[in-house]
């Protein structure tokens, strides 16, 4: 069993804050990803579980064992590493057996062990070889193997797929993904990619300043995000400046200038200045005066428009802001400098504070 | 390319020089002395035989190869862990006290030999300390003593490893020890199987490199010996100021040289034996 708890974790180092007092829970074979910008504190975070970095405050506990103190080859973690971190001086099987020797594996387990996660991660003729002597992509398996070979209860994973390129990035992740859902290993995994994140993990706990902001699946994230940080890093939103009027119904109503929109109510409301959020992808556009039927409009003019395939990005001087839209590229109201409408759903325009 | 061309000069001076020098003592070596500094004009083989024939040549010579290596055992001992941590200290304080290590090393051996020397004056602490703990007796007088110029040439081979060590130590990715401590080893055992093999191949290349600078030092040898311990270079360079003998001198320096080379060869040879992973780190 592997469920992991973060209680109330930090970090300081002097005056600078790496880590706010942090909370969360991660159940039995769950992958969750820690996602926001370099220097956010992610990686802090997975060291302090992983027992690289002491926290200056709070708990880790695993099913209920408390290994704060812990050195780290006491955990039961394994862990791959942004530079995988290969031994150099050992060959393939080396590196996987590694774990299993400091483990007091017997010989001939070893041995099995090895064959076994060479089978695994599909490279069975590679054990004899030096880390110098594989591909990048080859690497990371074997740093994979490596981490999980003595049967940890929770994997780390530190931006393991940065150093791959793209191609090979998404091969890579299918083959992740599809590795940690049959062992069934609690997997917390760093990453500043946002699509990433969402193909591989169960939750997502977004990192910005050394705060968690928001720890959710990646459809919560991404429908519902609980700060403006979150909108903007995860996908791309318009963020407007509003003032907050009142409910109405299922729907708040909120004032951007001199249009009133409908908003999906926020979880919280503490004060009257807010912003209205609505994701590009959620925005009709239509020649002025197209009837809407209750959905949010605002009247604009297209300033620009940029063909990209199955869209194209358009953007709308509206209301003396600019307003980005994807539009199917048959939209008939596509012409430049022409006056458009602007209407989108009440359900998908959220309310955020900061 | 055309800037490549910049190196020639510098490197024929060098080459120039460097076998010019070697080519007239080695030749020299061949020559008989006939006193105040002259040759003989035939070869023989007269100097060589005058080395085999007195014990006191091959007595100097066996002691500077076992004080070089003794001395060399120390230093590692002393400079393996403290380059380690070192290198594993916070930048701005490693990059400190890497620097005070250096501008220790710059000072010149004659200051550094006179500061033992007072360090170890016979009435000093260290001196007090060395009696009381029953390791010398009471006549022992830290000038002229094998241990005296012991300490003097690990004094001044600790900063000179220092250096060396610190960079094969820094070429050591941290993420490989935070790989073996995560995955079950612990500190000691990280060392065994990560540090100590990964700076194996450096560790040798720099322990040669000391013990070729300790055979031929004669400054700590000569201030610290008192005149008591004649090492090679100290018989070489007494031979050649006190006795203008130059041909045994050079016959002496002739042997120390192809020993050297040859321990040197041999070292680099075992060592590519012994750690197939040599290429791996460069």
């Amino acid at each position: 069993m592997g469920r992991l708890s973060l209680s109330n974790i930090s970090k300081k180092y002097g005056d600078f804050t790496a880590l706010h007092p942090s909370n969360m829970e991660i159940a039995d074979g769950e992958f969750v990803s820690l996602l926001g910008p370099s220097g956010c504190g992610k990686t802090t975070l997975l060291r302090i579980i992983a027992g690289l970095i002491e926290p200056s405050s709070g708990t880790v506990k695993v099913d209920d064992t408390d290994i704060t103190t812990l050195p780290p080859q006491r955990r039961g973690v394994g862990m791959v590493f942004q530079d995988y971190a290969l031994f150099p001086h050992l060959t393939v099987s080396e590196n996987i057996g590694f774990g299993l020797k400091e483990h007091r594996y017997g010989r001939a387990e070893m041995d099995a062990r090895v064959t076994e996660l060479l089978q695994l991660i599909k490279l069975p003729d590679i054990g004899k070889r030096l880390p110098v002597e594989i591909s990048g992509g080859q690497q990371q398996r074997v740093a994979f193997a490596r981490a999980i070979a003595h049967t940890p209860q929770i994997l780390l994973m530190d931006e393991p797929l940065g150093a791959l390129d793209l191609k090979l990035r998404e091969a890579m992740q299918l083959e992740l993904r599809e590795l940690q859902r049959k062992l069934g290993i609690t997997t917390v995994y760093v990453t500043h990619d946002q699509s990433e994140a969402m193909y591989l993990s169960n939750r997502i706990a977004v990192i910005n300043n050394g705060q968690i902001e928001q720890v959710g699946t990646g459809r919560e994230i991404y429908e519902r995000p609980a700060s403006r940080f979150v909108a903007e890093f995860v996908g791309q939103i318009n963020i407007l400046p509003a003032e907050y009027l009142g409910e109405e119904g299922d729907f708040c109503v909120v004032r951007h200038q001199d249009f009133s929109l409908r908003a999906v109510m926020p979880r919280s409301k503490s004060q009257n200045d807010c912003y209205v959020a609505i994701r590009p992808h959620t925005i009709g556009i239509g020649v002025p005066d197209t009837p809407t039927q209750g959905r949010n409009r605002i009247e604009g003019r297209i300033i620009s428009q940029v063909f990209n395939g199955n869209v194209v990005h358009v953007q709308v001087e509206a209301a003396s802001t600019i307003i980005n839209v994807e539009a199917h590229p048959s939209n008939d109201a596509l012409a430049d400098g022409a006056p458009v409408t602007l209407h989108w759903e009440p359900s998908d325009t959220l309310v955020l504070e900061t | 390319m055309r800037w490549g061309l910049l190196v020639v000069p510098p490197l024929l001076l060098t080459v120039t020089l460097l076998s010019g020098s070697l080519f007239i003592f080695l030749s020299s070596s061949l020559h008989e002395d006939l006193g105040l500094g002259l040759l003989k004009e035939e070869y023989s083989l007269y100097n060589f035989r005058q080395i085999l024939d007195y014990p006191s040549y091959l007595e100097g010579f066996f002691l500077t190869l076992r004080l070089s290596f003794y001395v060399c055992v120390c230093t590692l001992i002393i400079t393996w862990p403290l380059s380690y941590i070192l290198s594993r200290l916070p930048p701005k304080l490693s990059m400190l006290l890497v620097g005070l290590v250096l501008a220790s090393t710059f000072i010149s051996l004659p200051i550094k030999a006179l500061g033992l020397i007072i360090l170890f004056g016979t009435d000093s602490f260290a001196m007090e300390f060395l009696r009381i703990t029953g390791l010398v007796d009471e006549d022992f007088r830290f000038v002229g003593s094998l241990f005296g110029v012991a300490v003097g040439y690990t004094h001044l081979a600790i900063g000179f490893m220092v250096m060396m060590m610190f960079s094969v130590m820094q070429a050591i990715p941290k993420s490989l020890e935070e790989a073996a401590r995560i995955h079950g080893a612990s500190w000691g055992r990280t060392l065994l199987r990560v540090i100590l093999p990964l700076s194996l191949p450096g560790t040798i290349s720099a322990t040669l490199m000391l013990f070729n600078l300790l055979t031929g030092a004669f400054v700590s040898a000569t201030l610290l010996g008192g005149g008591k311990i004649l090492t090679l270079p100290v018989m070489i360079q007494q031979s050649i100021i006190l006795f203008n003998e130059y041909g045994i001198a050079a016959a002496l320096a002739a042997l120390l040289l192809v020993t050297v080379f040859a321990l040197n060869l041999l070292s680099v040879f075992a060592a590519s034996r012994l750690t197939p992973t040599t290429k791996v780190i460069a």
